[in-house]
């Protein structure tokens, strides 16, 4: 995905600072900007239900700039959704986590959800899912551009938008029985 | 049901208020600055601390061949380093894969260049060395058979340079899946990922394996280390003297830049029989 990961005009794995003030900077600035919208509305799909997603849209930025430029990608859109997807997976691994140590310690007085039901239930599934669920549905793209994203084959997109549409399906039967 | 997962997709993805996305972008910047300070403080204090632990340790044991060294491996318990016999073998940060260019070894055949590394490695001369020419052209990429006395068979990827000598591409004997390949049959990574830490071999031993050696060659020098039957058992190796730089995290794809060129692992038998030898190169640092 990337033209370059390591190394910029000084062969140093992080971005050259003195470019960065001359101008490759502004250049990124200019992509992230124009690329923020539809990153922002991915994040809030992908995020775990209690981050706000402009946060991990954030920290997804600065773990990119961390490894270089967001000029130097072949295509830095594709690259911050990967991010976020394994971000927001990592997240969501740790928030599953404390909340089992929370319980243990004190067991649940009341639910965090105050979602309605059907955007309940979506975020009841993994960000994986949701995210090839997005990008399938809703931004349109094929499943070999969504698997990309995901770090997976096409196959397995397939079989993950299926199985969310199956889980989300059983979900909202479930609640209307 | 499609319409219906459309609507709740898009209501998920607008249940956020956006924050003004030059200023999202200016903190990750000033973030990413700082932790880069961060690195290059942190780097310079390591560096200090390490001269001081390398000098007190050479002035402990100057004059010995076996020194213990906990320098740089703070994850784990004092570990034997041998002063390395195999400087000749490998190579020593350069851009070509061992052997070293400036090595004195044999490099006109795929057989003479296999013989010679097994022999540095092992301290014996190979009973026989046979290459796998078969149909192919003649000048490209062999495996070479190396038996030694112990009747184990060390497979050998050799190729072709420009100057018509030969350089080894891998060792290793097939991981036992029957899909007939030659593999070092380890794999190397960061003891902790996302911070910057020493490197870690894991490795599956040939049966019977009760002892061993990682040679292993980095852009600081040529080092072994001796694997004891706790390490064979655990199946894994914490190498003093390398380290990872930590900027490599599982969010982000791409390699680990790491000072680690090249590691070597000989497998002994209780009687001190060789084995196995597992090989592989990793190419010079990148930062």
């Amino acid at each position: 995905m990337a033209k370059r990961i390591w190394g910029c005009c000084h062969n140093r794995p992080l971005p050259c600072v003195l470019e960065l003030v001359n101008g490759r900077g502004d250049e990124d600035e200019h992509i992230f900007r124009s690329l923020y919208p539809r990153l922002r509305r991915f994040a809030a799909v992908v995020s775990p239900v209690e981050e706000d997603p402009e946060d991990l849209v954030q920290e997804a930025l600065v773990r990119t700039l961390r490894r270089g430029r967001l000029s130097d990608l072949e295509n830095p859109e594709r690259y911050l959704q990967t991010v976020l997807v394994r971000l927001a997976s990592n997240h969501r691994r740790a928030l599953g986590y404390r909340r089992r140590l929370f319980q243990r310690l004190d067991p649940p007085a009341a639910s965090t959800a105050s979602f309605p039901s059907d955007l309940a239930d979506l975020f009841r599934l993994p960000p994986e899912i949701r995210a090839v669920l997005y990008l399938v549905e809703v931004e349109g793209w094929t499943f070999r551009d969504t698997a990309e994203v995901v770090g997976c084959t096409e196959e397995a997109a397939r079989t993950r938008a299926s199985r969310g549409r199956r889980q989300l399906r059983l979900q909202l039967s479930e609640e209307g029985t | 049901m499609n319409s219906n997962l459309v609507e709740v997709l898009r209501l998920a993805a607008d249940r956020s208020e956006a924050r003004d996305p030059n200023l999202v972008f200016a903190t990750a910047q000033r973030r990413v600055r700082k932790r880069r300070t961060m690195i290059r403080a942190g780097a310079v204090v390591g560096a200090a601390l390490s001269g001081v632990g390398f000098v007190a340790l050479a002035n402990q044991s100057s004059g010995q061949r076996e020194q213990r060294v906990a320098a740089s491996d703070s994850t784990t318990a004092p570990r034997r380093v041998l002063a390395a016999p195999t400087d000749v073998v490998l190579s020593d940060g350069g851009p070509q894969v061992w052997p070293s260019e400036g090595s004195a070894a044999d490099r006109s055949s795929a057989v003479a260049v296999s013989s010679a590394f097994v022999a540095s490695l092992t301290g014996e001369a190979p009973a026989e060395a046979v290459a796998r020419q078969g149909d192919g052209p003649q000048f490209a990429p062999t495996y070479v058979d190396v038996k030694l006395a112990s009747g184990a068979t060390i497979e050998v990827l050799a190729a072709p340079q420009g100057d018509r000598s030969w350089r080894i591409l891998q060792v290793g004997q097939p991981p036992g899946d029957s899909s007939g390949g030659v593999q070092a049959d380890f794999i190397v990574g960061p003891v902790e990922i996302g911070t910057p830490s020493p490197l870690m071999l894991k490795f599956a031993p040939p049966i019977g394996a009760a002892a061993g050696t990682a040679y292993y060659s980095t852009t600081e020098g040529t080092f072994a280390a001796k694997l004891d039957m706790e390490d064979i058992e655990q199946r894994q190796l914490v190498l003093p003297n390398t380290f990872a730089s930590g900027t490599k995290t599982t969010d982000t794809p791409g390699p680990e830049p790491m000072n680690l060129v090249a590691a070597a692992l000989v497998f002994r038998s209780g009687d001190g029989l060789v084995l196995s030898i597992r090989a592989g190169y990793f190419g010079s640092f990148a930062g």
